[in-house]
Parts: C-alpha cells; structure tokens; sequence
C-alpha cells in the first residue's frame, strides 16, 4: 500500500470523518456541541477500555526482554524528547525560555486519544502490537513534565512559580493525575482477570469502542475548533513546530522501537507515542507550575495544530515508514 | 429582622488552582465556602472558557462570606497565592441573618 492509499484509508474511516465533522462545524460556528460531561465520561471510557485492552494482552504472554527494553525506551523518549522540543523551540520558534519549556512538555508526553485511534488504525491494517504499550503510554505521561520544570528552572531566571513551593500539589497532579491512575488502573485489572475475567464487560469495552471513539473524536473536532478560533498566540513559527516535531519525535521512536525488536505494529504506537502531545494531563500541571507560560499558546498548539495533524496525516504515515522500515506493507 | 454584617469575597480563578484557595480560606478561618463552575469570561489577561477536556483554560469562582476581621488575612494571603496567576477577587458589603454561621 502506498502512503496515499495508506492515507485514504484512514481518512475515509467513520472516526476521522467524525473529527473532520466536528472540526468544520466548529469553524463554521454551528451551534452543535457535546456535553461536557459526556466528553469526560467517553474519555473515561476510552482510557478504561485501552488499559483493560493492554492488560488482557500481556496475560496471555511471557514478559521478557522485549518489554523492558520498551520500558526503557519509553522513559528515554518521555525524557529526552522535551530536550530536544525545548532547543527547537528557543531556536526555531524563538519563544521564551518559560513558554518554551511548558510547550516542549507537552511534546514530550503523549496523548491518549491519538494513541487510541492509532491502534484502531493498526487493527484496520491488520497489524497486532504488544499489550505491555499500554503501559508504556501510561508511564510517558509524566516524565516530560518534570523535564519541562526543570528546564524552565534551570535556564530561566523569570521561572514563574518555583516547583518547590508547590510541593505535594504539583507532585500529585504529576504522578496521580487521572489519566495515568485510569490508565494503569484498568491495566492492572485486566492483568489479573485476563481474558476470561474481562469477558462479561466485553460488550461494552470490545463492542461499543469504535462508536465511542467516533462520537469523542466528534467532539475533540468541536474542540479543536474552539482552540483554534480563539489562537492568537500562534505564530507561524510555532505552528511550524507543532507540524514538524510530531514525524521528528516519530522517526525517533519507531527507530528506537525497532532497535529493542518490537513488532511493526508495536513501532507505529511507539512512533506515535512519540509524536503525539498531551492536552490533558500537561496543560493543568504547567498551569499550577508555570503561570507565567500561556496556555493560549500550548493548548492550542497541541489540540489544534498537532492532534489533527496526527490523527489525519501523522498515523498513516507513521505507518508508512514502519512498512518501509520493516521491509513489509503498511 | 435583625441582621449582622459580613464580607463576602468572591474568586474567579484557574481551575487548577482552586484547591489551594479553599484550602487557603479555610486555613485562615472560613467557616464555609461555595465553588461555582463559569461558563466563559475575559479580563485583561486574556479569555477562558467552561472546562472541557484540556482543563488549562477554565475558571472557577469561589463565594466566601467571613467576619470582618477573617477578611483582611484571608485577602493578604490570597493576594500573595495568585500574584502570578489570572484571578479576579471582589470583595462587597454584605448582611447575614446567621452571625454564627460566618
């Protein structure tokens, strides 16, 4: 398959449909619009549902080598990709050392909802992946917060409010914050009941999933929408960033992933990992951390430049280069 | 009916930032307090709007109403949390029918 036909496919999906309906009705300002206690609930859902997933997955296999060198090179990306984001984004971007430091965190976790709809894409390939990512994911979350304070202390003399007089606060929306505790929550819990025990919840975690996904995906498009109207933040500079760093970061996890030989589909959701930027669990730390970086400039940017970008052209070209790189058919 | 005079200060701040104010109101002697979520808004550091899933950019509002002598530390200490984050506080005259229940 050629990256177009890779591309179409997945553009041509109900739940990309249901982002681009959502994205078009924003930005023509229809008043369509979902509950916001519903766009938590199905978020809520998904992470479940992904987590339980990934658990079930690693009951029925042997932990070995493989997964912790996974492990390792998940902690590796979550670290080192915000050093990376943070010198093209004082450099290229030219932003201040604070914003950049709060957007390059960003950069550095990850996103659920693009991991989802990446392994949604995976399956449509027919491309398996290892369950032990799903904690992977759960584990970058947080790492590239830490890099992010540290680089705002450490090469800004105006850093805002000191991490330290923040103490258990900022510590426990960083290492509890309620993706991670759902995410490896309904990981654990799908470790120990394995595939038998999560078999009664399977209509609502296996079968309502994809719609699920559309109907959130619909209104992470109204969303984005609402983000990018109200952007003014957003030089071309940085929403250059926001478009290139996500394939950089990818090209870096799918090489690493294919070094610790994980499989085709296992190095697309590292690569996408990589390439993908929190909007949840990051902005709400850097808001506590770093007041004096503007979430009208990282919020946007993530949710409105690079998670489209992601889910539209990112995925089925993340896919591409990891056919390339395993010599197969994306 | 006879009626006592209070403060009622009033918060709009992040919403990241709200547990550190109720705690903070109430470590310097609130007996009570009311969160209420917004909708929108603007001041001059920019506009916020309903949390949604990014919850970076809401605001919520807090309603205090103290005695006249809680008000002064609850507003110095209040001032120095949020000197570096977007907030607006209002502080009004207000008549309670309950003295001690403020």
């Amino acid at each position: 398959m050629t990256l177009l036909e890779t591309a179409a496919a997945n553009l041509l999906s109900p739940a990309i449909l249901a982002f681009a309906l959502g994205l078009l009705a924003g930005l023509a300002r229809s008043d369509l619009s979902v509950p916001e206690a519903m766009g938590k609930a199905m978020a809520i859902y998904l992470m479940f549902a992904i987590g339980l997933k990934g658990g079930v997955a690693v009951s029925e296999s042997e932990p070995g080598l493989t997964m912790v060198l996974a492990v390792l090179l998940g902690l590796a990306l979550g670290f080192g990709l915000p050093l990376l984001a943070f010198q093209l984004l004082r450099r290229q971007a030219r932003l201040d050392v604070v914003s950049a430091a709060a957007v390059a965190a960003h950069y550095g976790s990850i996103s659920v909802v693009t991991f989802v709809t990446a392994e949604q894409f995976a399956a449509s390939q027919g491309l398996a992946y290892e369950g032990y990512l799903v904690a992977v994911m759960a584990l970058m979350e947080t790492p590239a917060i830490v890099v992010g304070l540290w680089l705002a202390s450490r090469f800004g003399a105006e850093a805002g409010v000191p991490a330290k007089r923040l103490g258990g606060e900022l510590l426990r929306e960083i290492f509890l914050n309620g993706s991670v505790v759902l995410l490896v929550g309904a990981f654990v819990i799908g470790l120990l009941v394995g595939r038998s025990g999560a078999e009664p919840v399977a209509p609502l975690f296996d079968g309502l999933f994809k719609g699920v996904l559309c109907l959130f995906l619909l209104d992470m498009g109204l969303l984005a929408a609402a983000r990018l109207r109200g952007a003014r933040l957003l030089t071309w500079r940085v929403v250059a960033f926001g478009l290139y760093m996500p394939p950089l970061a990818a090209a870096i996890g799918l090489a690493g992933a294919a070094a610790i030989g994980l499989s085709q589909g296992g190095a697309l959701l590292v690569a996408v990992l990589a390439a993908s930027a929190s909007y949840i669990a990051v902005p709400a730390a850097m808001r506590l951390a770093l007041p004096k970086a503007n979430p009208g400039l990282y919020v946007p940017l993530s949710l409105a430049v690079t998670f489209p970008f992601n889910v539209a052209i990112g995925i089925p070209l993340y896919a591409t280069l990891a056919a390339w790189l395993y010599g197969g058919a994306a | 009916m006879q009626t006592y005079a209070k403060k009622k200060l009033e918060f709009v701040v992040e919403t990241a930032l709200m547990p550190r104010l109720v705690r903070l109101v109430e470590e310097q002697g609130a007996k009570g307090f009311t969160v209420v979520p917004t909708q929108a808004g603007e001041s001059v550091d920019g506009a916020w709007q309903r949390d949604d899933i990014a919850p970076a950019l809401g605001a919520q509002m807090l309603i205090v109403v103290v005695d006249p002598a809680v008000a002064d530390p609850i507003l110095e200490a209040a001032y120095a949390l949020l000197a570096d984050y977007r907030a607006q506080i209002f502080v009004s005259d207000v008549e309670v029918l309950r003295q001690d229940r403020f």
